[in-house]
């Protein structure tokens, strides 16, 4: 049996969060109610201009910053022509001949744990196109246009066909996520359809360098769609070739219930004219040097940095500089004078999962770092134990009080001082002479349990560790 | 033996004891008594007991009789006797008698049968075979068994009955009956029409009737002034399960007369139809809109033997802040709804929500519905909480809801939607509680049906015909909005929820008739194509007339009761539009088809940028959709000719230099695109006022097939 | 009247003050006028009412010009079959009129009309608001018989328009008065311009040249061997240009849909089919297999419009202006696109270099066809200048 390897490559259309759209001024909101973010422009009305947004040209221009990619001296927009009713001018305003950028690449690691790069071909500006709704007219099927989403400006990354598993376009576009939501221009999310994928994959005999023809698949809505559809594809190709049947160039679709994917009709390419109308985009190297100082540190080199300089573990540094907002909170704790640890294991373990699960988002919290930090010092400095600091927090949620003031309030202020444990450690030995005589026997167990007795007579605030030490010095004083 | 003494079987009185009879007929069932042989000799009048009794019959013919089968054709003669006291069948006519044979002759035998024949039992109070269990496709391949059963031939006899009396009425009317060809010429309206190739006329065909409408019409013209025709009409339609591709229709037609004249004439001969099977229909019949009817029953054809109204709320949720009920009213739609008065017990919660909210009511095409109970004075239902008081209110208002009620929602951008889901489930529900009263007739003719109905494009098409004359002459044919809002002279005569028939009065009109073509958007020669003889004939004078079809088949089912229309008549064609019996249709001989010039016809009709060997005009035309009439086709050979040459001056001149796109380039020319604005335009809908059609907020085209 | 006019409004606003008061302009229905019906002279927006005011019409209005309607065009204005350009001067129901300058109609409707016709050099007026087709080359021409009418109206329309960003950033012409010395002033001659002109028009466009050295201009042959590919780069450039621009034309959100598609492409090609007449369909036709066929010759096109256009510069450092021939007389109505392209032969340089170009009718009695002058882009104060000085000349007066 012959072995194959799949050829994949990526095109990628992520949505950019302009408050307008690419050639006009309208909201780009496409959610809104029907038709509403709509003008003689994005419709096309005759005697209408387009307008190009500064805004649209400069996160997309980050965004090719953030991917390592080249930005062109000289960009400018092609009429894609075609006719269907989602597509307000029989042409689509994309840059086909001078893309916005070229190259730039991700590194990820495959399957194996090995370094992989995978090399973007170019990244150009285009403009979307309306929402259909299909629907009955009595027994007369009819669609419904929205042109909201019409003209919302989105950039198409193109990779290289370097893929060859399932899981390295997966990995690849976990990672493209991660880098287009720290530049800020996207949110890049496949289930709200801001970041839209279609895969082209062709399959060959393994070890010889041929291209064969491509299937391009679409209308996968989650990253792990995009693996399971290419997974589906590379099979149902290898099993084609294997056959001895031809695969022909065509365009299917990813059904995500049965978890197949179906043919639909052939595509039909239109031409790329150049547009007379539209500015060309001419990019002084000034300018895309001002652009890459608003560029962040992208995850990778933070990632580098927490480990150099928090002593963090690759994974945990990885984990932490995936999400921006993450990063710059975890960050935060450090500059209020959080250990590193400390800040990592209780923003991963408590906060995290505390500010999902009431449905907030990091940095709308009614927890900002400060605050957050003020609780995470007091538990440093012995004022408070774990289990107190985890129901202050609850509480921060709920109260606009200090830290401070909600430990006071509830009285969980930890007792260290050995007078007042004292007293309590007697009482609890006087009444325990059983334990005691264990202890002096060797029973580390017992030791445990007299601990456990004083704990409780002090309403769970006494300082374990201070009273762990003064327990022992006594019962073993008192042999 | 001399059939001309032949006496009928179910024709035997008392009056005929003891005398000797000649009886024909077929082996219905048989009882071997040891020796006693008796058996139920059957003919189309009916059934009769004859008795072989060692006693009385010789050897040979008691012999004979023991080798007799179920349906052998057979004579006999005997004595005509009454039965003794105790062991008569009282569920056979001639139950107190029998016939003790002499003589026997086996007429012919028959085959083991494919299913039981004999529908009487011969024993009093037995159960009879019936043919319940017989599969239809069996009955249809042996029909001529299947019309030996009593039920069969008193369904073929009773038809027959009811032919006449219409005969008779119509004849006492002064109506003629005048035949119609058979063999016409193919319309563009209306259904598929079945063609039939003309040896004669190669590639031409005839067309069978979809009914004789053009003809009646001609007759009116033609000074007949009162015509009727039981016509076999043919549709090549697509398959249900109580439609036949041809069928029987009554067509009646008069003119100098009005809509009164043939309400009080269809009444009369409804009635009387109907009485033939013993059935009373009240007079006079109901009348309703057809707006109303939509409106109230979601049905142009409404059973109007139970309640269940639709209530129109649409009003009510105008500002709701439900947002399912919100959305909907934002793209246009309506929600209406029934009240289930006092049925909250026969249907729960469960019941209301997982079966009706979650399987039938989608299965009836809308998308979902909305239930609320009513109880101790307070609506109860998963979502009254998104309800305001004042909805609640409202709503209890506008059905006069009580303690038991059951309301039931349903909304939907689409109307139609609305209406047909909300009929089909008013039907659903009236079936289900038993809230149709059986035996029960409710006639009722629907009136003034919109002239015309709105196309996908924004033009329109008649509902009827184009020559169903309008409720006003003084319209603008330009005008969509206004020929909408036409009603027509037609009329349905429905009867529990079934059409039996329709008709209308007719354009006799020219002018009208033209001003009725310009708004269909027909042409000159359009018409003329289309319609060209018939309409030269009201040139010529045409009287005012109407008329209206009757559908028989359905008509005679509905008196007989029987479950479906192929028990009334002899030998239909099944679900499939197949005939079991004959095999129609079927494939013919290819030098039958060439014959009549039907090998290699059609095949050029391809649709544009399909065919692989399309020309360059076609692939031009369908990739910059811009559609070409065929007079405009020549000149785009030299058109595109000189495209050619163009470009090859082009590349002979070309040379290797930049290219340039525009005379005055700019570059990096841009708006700051961080502050946006709502376009006026959108905000007073000014943008949408320009589009051909919307529907709500939303632009509307035709289907995008995919 | 009416028949010059496709839409007059019930009552003009009244103007503002400025230095257009008092002046009557007409415009054509493809230049958007809030309320008032635009349909471009195609099926294609019948019935259509604009918007919102073009810029041009919002500059003109604030400049004291009173717009008095718009005149019957051609479809989408190009050519001149059913144009009425230059009518509504000649019956004095306008003091000027905008007319679309495609591939020379403002020019030659106005040699039909014996009256001034010019056309701005690309990129000066902004065309937010013009129902367009050819958007690389066309423009707006200006017909008036007073070139001072011209200068005024040119004035008031051109410059930055922060609605159309495809202006260039250039400096507007100043438009005052300028003089123009006799015996330092150039004008040159193409010698390859009159190539397609039979032989008695060539000896009329001779005598029409007489006339410049009558005042005072030096007359200077000079060459530009590719002038005959002018014509063709505008038939393929303008065809693709046309063709993306009336891909809007859908009838999906406003124009003519023919009822009873069955589906969306039925949809679009019955409607799309019926909202263009015969000569655009066959413009629409070539300009759609360039697009999809034979892009390569679209760009050849280009490369030698770049060529045509770097060489007309090298011309204006031989001359300061360049005569170019004109046939006289309007169209009769020609029904193919070759016919129609013939008419334009010697004018479509202008509108594929973007240059500005000046129509100037004979004097009264004169047999020849008027003259048509150009220059280098952004010449256009001058060019009018010129104007001026050769109708002084005539009128015997000395510059």
């Amino acid at each position: 049996m012959m072995e194959f390897e799949a050829v994949i490559g990526l095109e990628i259309h992520v949505e950019l969060n302009c408050a307008t759209k690419m050639f006009c001024d309208c909201s780009n909101r496409p959610g809104d109610k029907p038709n509403m973010n709509i003008c003689p422009t994005c419709l096309w009305f005759p005697g209408a201009l387009p307008r190009l947004s500064r805004e649209a040209l400069e996160k997309a221009a980050l965004l090719c910053l953030g991917l390592g990619a080249e930005l062109q001296p000289r960009s400018a927009f092609d009429q894609k022509v075609y006719y269907y009713p989602d597509l307000p001018k029989g042409y689509q305003l994309s840059q086909a001949h001078l893309p916005l950028a070229r190259g730039g690449a991700i590194d990820i690691s495959d399957e194996n744990g090995r370094p992989r790069k995978l090399r973007i071909h170019h990244i150009h500006m285009e403009e979307d196109v309306a929402k259909l709704v299909h629907e009955m007219e009595g027994r007369l099927p009819i669609s419904l246009v929205d042109f909201n989403r019409a003209g919302a400006p989105l950039v198409e990354i193109v990779t290289e066909p370097d893929f060859r598993t399932p899981s390295e376009a997966m990995e690849f576009l976990k990672a493209l996520r991660t880098q287009v939501r720290y530049v800020g221009s996207s949110e890049c999310s496949m289930e709200n359809g801001t970041m839209r994928v279609d895969a082209n994959i062709s399959v060959r005999p393994k070890g010889t360098g041929q291209m064969n023809t491509k299937v391009e698949v679409k209308n996968m809505n989650s990253i792990r769609h995009v693996g399971d559809a290419v997974a589906y594809e590379i099979n149902r190709q290898s099993a084609d070739v294997q056959a001895g049947k031809v695969v022909t160039l065509h365009t299917r679709l990813w059904d995500p219930d049965k978890k197949v994917t179906l043919a639909m009709r052939g595509k039909f390419e239109g031409p790329c004219i150049p547009d007379p109308v539209v500015p060309v985009i001419e990019l002084a190297p000034e300018w895309i040097e001002r652009m890459r100082t608003r560029l962040p540190e992208m995850p990778a080199a933070r990632a580098e940095r927490f480990v150099s300089q928090h002593g963090l573990s690759g994974e945990e540094a990885v984990f932490l500089s995936a999400d921006p907002e993450v990063a710059g909170y975890f960050e935060a704790l450090i500059g209020q004078g959080v250990s590193p640890r400390t800040a990592m294991h209780w923003l991963v373990t408590q906060l995290i999962p505390a500010v999902k699960d009431r449905g907030q988002e990091l940095s709308g919290s009614a927890v900002p770092p400060a605050r957050f930090a003020a609780l995470l010092n007091m538990l440093a400095r012995d004022e408070i134990n774990a289990h107190a600091a985890r129901e202050v927090l609850g509480q921060l949620f709920d109260s606009d009080k200090a830290p401070e003031a909600i430990v006071s309030a509830l009285g969980f202020r930890q007792v260290s001082d050995p007078d007042a444990l004292d007293a309590l450690i007697d009482k609890v030995l006087a009444e325990q002479p059983a334990a005691v005589a264990d202890v002096r026997a060797g029973q580390g167990k017992a030791l445990g349990f007299l601990i456990g007795q004083v704990m409780q007579a002090s309403g769970g605030k006494a300082n374990p560790k201070v009273l762990r030490d003064l327990l022992a010095k006594k019962v073993s004083a008192a042999s | 033996m001399l059939f001309s003494e032949r006496v009928f079987c179910g024709q035997l009185t008392l009056g005929e004891v003891g005398r000797r009879v000649l009886l024909a007929g077929w082996v219905d069932a048989f009882r071997d008594h040891g020796g006693l042989l008796f058996i139920h000799l059957r003919d189309r009048s009916g059934i009769v007991q004859i008795v072989f009794s060692p006693e009385i019959a010789a050897a040979d013919v008691c012999r004979r009789a023991a080798g007799l089968r179920a349906e052998y054709c057979i004579a006999v003669r005997g004595e005509v006797k009454q039965r003794r006291e105790g062991t008569e069948n009282p569920h056979i006519e001639t139950g107190s008698m029998e016939v003790l044979v002499t003589e026997l002759e086996v007429l012919s035998e028959s085959d083991a049968l494919p299913f039981a024949v004999s529908d009487k039992a011969m024993v009093a109070g037995a159960p009879s075979a019936g043919t319940d269990t017989v599969a239809e496709d069996l009955r249809l391949q042996y029909r001529y068994l299947d019309i030996r059963r009593t039920s069969m031939r008193d369904n073929l006899i009773a038809r027959h009955r009811i032919f006449q009396c219409v005969r008779d009425f119509l004849d006492s009317r002064g109506f003629v009956e005048i035949e119609t060809p058979v063999l016409t010429m193919s319309t563009p309206e209306g259904a598929r029409d079945y063609l039939v190739p003309s040896r004669v006329h190669p590639e031409n065909f005839y067309a069978l009737p979809q009914s004789p409408q053009l003809f009646k019409q001609l007759l009116m013209i033609g000074g007949m002034e009162r015509y009727f025709q039981l016509a076999r009409c043919f549709r090549d339609e697509d398959l249900r399960p109580n439609r036949q591709p041809e069928f029987t229709q009554l067509d009646i037609e008069a003119s100098f007369i009005d809509e009164e004249f043939l309400y009080e004439l269809i009444e009369e001969l409804t009635v009387r139809m109907f009485a033939v099977g013993g059935i009373t229909l009240p007079r006079p019949f109901a009348r309703m809109t057809h707006a109303e009817a939509m409106d109230t029953t979601g049905s142009d054809r409404p059973d109007l033997r139970f309640g269940l109204r639709f209530v129109d709320v649409t009003s009510v949720f105008a500002q709701t802040r439900y947002s399912i009920f919100r959305q909907i009213l934002e793209r246009g739609g309506c929600i209406k709804g029934i009240n289930i008065q006092g049925q909250s017990g026969q249907l729960s919660k469960n019941v209301l929500q997982n079966e009706y909210a979650k399987e039938i009511v989608p299965s009836f095409g809308a998308k979902g519905m909305t239930w609320m109970r009513v109880e101790d004075g307070k609506f109860e239902s998963n979502i009254v909480q998104f309800f305001s008081e004042l909805e609640l209110e409202a709503l209890r208002g506008k059905f006069s809801a009580a303690d038991g009620d059951v309301l039931i929602l349903i909304a939907d951008p689409s109307h139609a939607t609305v209406t047909s889901a909300l009929g089909q489930l008013r039907l659903h529900l009236a079936n289900r509680l038993g809230l149709i009263p059986s035996n029960s007739f409710c006639p009722v003719w629907i009136t003034e049906f919109p002239l015309f109905e709105a196309t996908d494009e924004g033009g329109v098409t008649s509902s009827h015909h184009p020559f169903t004359a309008p409720d006003r002459a003084d319209f603008d044919p330009k005008n969509i909005e206004e020929l909408l809002s036409l009603r027509s002279r037609a009329y349905d005569l429905v009867i529990n929820g079934e059409e039996l028939g329709g008709g209308s009065i007719r354009i006799n009109d020219r002018d009208l008739q033209r001003r009725i073509f310009a708004a269909l958007g027909l042409t000159e020669a359009e018409t003329k194509e289309k319609f060209g003889f018939f309409l030269r004939a009201f040139d010529f004078g045409a009287p005012p007339h109407g008329g209206l079809a009757l559908g028989m088949d359905r008509a005679v089912s509905m008196i007989l009761k029987t479950p479906s229309i192929r028990e009334v008549i002899a030998f239909p064609k099944n679900r499939g539009a197949a005939c079991p019996l004959t095999g129609a249709p079927s494939p013919v001989k290819r030098e039958q088809l060439a014959e009549l010039g039907l090998l290699n016809l059609g095949s050029q009709d391809v649709l544009p940028g399909t065919a692989e060997n399309e020309n360059r005009i076609d692939r031009l035309s369908w990739v910059s959709r811009i559609g070409l009439s065929a007079d405009e086709r020549p000149g785009m050979e030299d058109v595109l000719a000189q495209a050619d040459a163009l470009a090859l001056l082009a590349a002979q001149n070309a040379g290797e230099g930049e290219a340039l796109y525009t005379v005055a380039p700019v570059a990096n020319r841009t708006r700051p695109g961080i502050q946006e604005k709502c376009s006026p335009l959108a905000e007073t809908g000014q943008l949408l006022s320009r589009a051909p059609a919307v529907k709500g907020r939303f632009f509307k085209v035709a289907s995008i097939l995919e | 009247m009416d028949s010059i006019f496709f839409y007059r409004p019930p009552e003009a606003a009244v103007p503002a003050d400025g230095p257009l008061k008092g002046m009557n302009i007409a415009i054509q229905p493809n230049v958007s006028a809030a309320g008032w019906p635009t349909d471009a002279g195609s099926n294609a927006l019948a019935r259509f009412v604009a918007l919102e005011d073009a810029t041009v019409v919002e500059r003109l209005r604030q400049a004291g010009a009173s717009i008095c309607g718009s005149t019957r065009m051609s479809e989408f204005g190009f050519g001149l079959d059913g144009s009425r350009a230059g009518e509504a001067i000649k019956r004095n129901a306008a003091h000027a009129e905008l007319v679309l300058d495609l591939m020379g109609e403002s020019r030659l409707a106005a040699s039909a009309g014996d009256v001034c016709g010019f056309k701005p050099s690309y990129g000066l007026v902004s065309r937010f608001g013009l129902i367009g087709l050819i958007p690389s080359m066309e423009c707006y021409g200006i017909l008036s018989d007073s070139l001072k009418n011209i200068r005024e109206i040119l004035k008031a329309i051109a410059g930055p328009d922060e609605r159309d960003f495809s202006l260039p950033d250039e400096t507007t012409p100043d438009f005052s008065p300028q003089n123009i010395d006799r015996g330092k002033t150039t004008v040159g001659i193409i010698k390859e311009a009159p190539g397609s002109l039979p032989a008695r028009q060539e000896s009329l466009y001779r005598a029409a040249i007489e006339t410049l050295g009558d005042a005072g201009l030096t007359v200077k042959e000079l060459s530009l061997p590719d002038f005959p590919l002018f014509l063709p780069v505008h038939k393929i450039v303008g065809a693709v240009e046309a063709s993306s621009c009336t891909g809007r034309y859908d009838s999906v959100r406003y124009g003519v849909r023919v009822p009873g598609a069955k589906n969306w492409n039925e949809m679009y090609l019955s409607s799309r089919g019926a909202a263009f007449g015969p000569l655009l369909k066959s413009y629409l036709f070539q300009g759609t297999f360039f697009q999809f066929e034979r892009y390569d010759a679209y760009e050849d096109a280009c490369r030698i419009r770049a060529r045509l256009v770097a060489g007309m510069r090298r011309l204006a450092a031989q001359a300061d202006f360049w005569a170019i021939p004109v046939e006289r007389g309007g169209p009769d109505a020609p029904a193919s696109l070759a016919d129609t392209y013939a008419q334009f032969a010697l004018t479509a340089y202008a509108n594929v270099a973007g240059l500005p170009a000046l129509y100037l009718p004979p004097a009264q009695g004169r047999p020849h066809p008027g003259v048509q002058l150009s220059g280098p882009r952004l010449s256009d104060a001058r060019l009018l200048a010129l104007g001026e000085h050769l109708l002084n000349a005539r009128r015997g007066g000395n510059a």
